[in-house]
């Protein structure tokens, strides 16, 4: 059985390896394999994070980006101005509801540019 | 003139003989006497006493009586005095009793006339301030539903409104406005 080791420690030791130039699917399927060994199945969302707080960490930024409408690469360039980063990965999410404007989730930072959350304050402005 | 003659002629006759004329016994005369005297001894010594006694207390009864009656009456006299004196104070407490009672009640009407209208005073102000109160939460009510109203309102305009094109523009001003 392997030796349990700390998500934070997986984390960074994945993101070397991705920025190493190993592939996606092998770090995955390596990750996988070690949550899978450890019956640590259940911390697969909060390894991610973590992961990705350890590429931020490291310059290598993914960013979920949520709009109403499909981005132009006019407005990915603004957006990864706005990122910063060595490097920016977007996951790019299509949400009527938010009906315009844009959501940005970075590891530590979250902007919500939206209408839906303009509206939403709005609605909050109750006496 | 004969008859007249003989009835003086026989009148001025011996004495002896007037009784005999007269048709009286003297001796019987005098035992009469005797036993009256003797009747008039016995009565005053037995029984006039007695009825003089029985006089005597009758009147003494009837002094008795008279005098209580004129005591009863004179109490009576002073009773009735004593009776108008009472009524006279009788009236004039009564009169003392109800002029305070009056007063008294007139008091009581104004206290309560005061307290009427210093409650009608307060229900009014309480209502004044129940209404702006009422006022107040509508308006805050009506914001309210109007803020709910002009957000779906708008949320659906721009649901439809908003195109790609417009999308982009806003998408670009708010990474605009964030930096």
């Amino acid at each position: 059985m392997a030796v349990r080791l700390s998500r934070r420690k997986i984390a960074a030791y994945s993101a070397d390896k991705l920025i190493g130039g190993t592939s996606v699917a092998d770090a995955v399927k390596e990750v996988a394999a070690y949550l899978v060994d450890t019956r640590r199945t259940r911390e697969l969302e909060l390894l991610v994070r973590d992961i990705e707080d350890a590429l931020a960490a490291r310059g290598v930024i993914v960013a979920d980006v949520t709009s109403a409408h499909p981005l132009g690469a006019g407005l990915k360039a603004e957006i990864a101005k706005l990122v910063g980063g060595k490097s920016l990965q977007l996951r790019e999410t299509i949400d009527p509801t938010v009906i315009g404007g844009v959501r940005i989730n970075v590891p530590g930072k979250r902007f919500d540019g939206t209408i839906q959350r303009k509206l939403n304050a709005l609605k909050a402005k109750q006496l | 003139m004969n008859i007249i003659t003989t009835q003086f002629a026989q009148a001025s006759a011996p004495s002896a003989d007037l009784f005999s004329a007269l048709g009286i016994d003297w001796k019987m005369l005098v035992f009469q006497l005797i036993a009256f005297s003797v009747l008039v001894w016995l009565m005053g010594k037995f029984v006039y006493p007695s009825l003089i006694k029985v006089v005597d207390n009758r009147q003494n009864e009837i002094e008795a009586g008279s005098k209580a009656a004129e005591e009863a009456k004179q109490q009576a006299t002073e009773a009735k005095s004593e009776v108008e004196k009472a009524l006279k104070q009788a009236r004039l407490e009564a009169s003392d009793i109800v002029s305070t009672a009056k007063e008294e009640a007139a008091a009581a009407l104004e206290k309560a006339d005061a307290k009427s209208k210093e409650r009608a005073e307060r229900i009014v102000a309480d209502a004044h301030d129940q209404i702006s109160k009422d006022i107040v939460a509508a308006k805050k009510a009506l914001h309210n539903e109007t803020l709910q109203l002009v957000a779906q309102a708008t949320e659906k305009v721009l649901g439809k409104t908003v195109t790609a094109k417009v999308d982009e523009n806003v998408i670009s001003a708010a990474i605009k406005e964030a930096k």
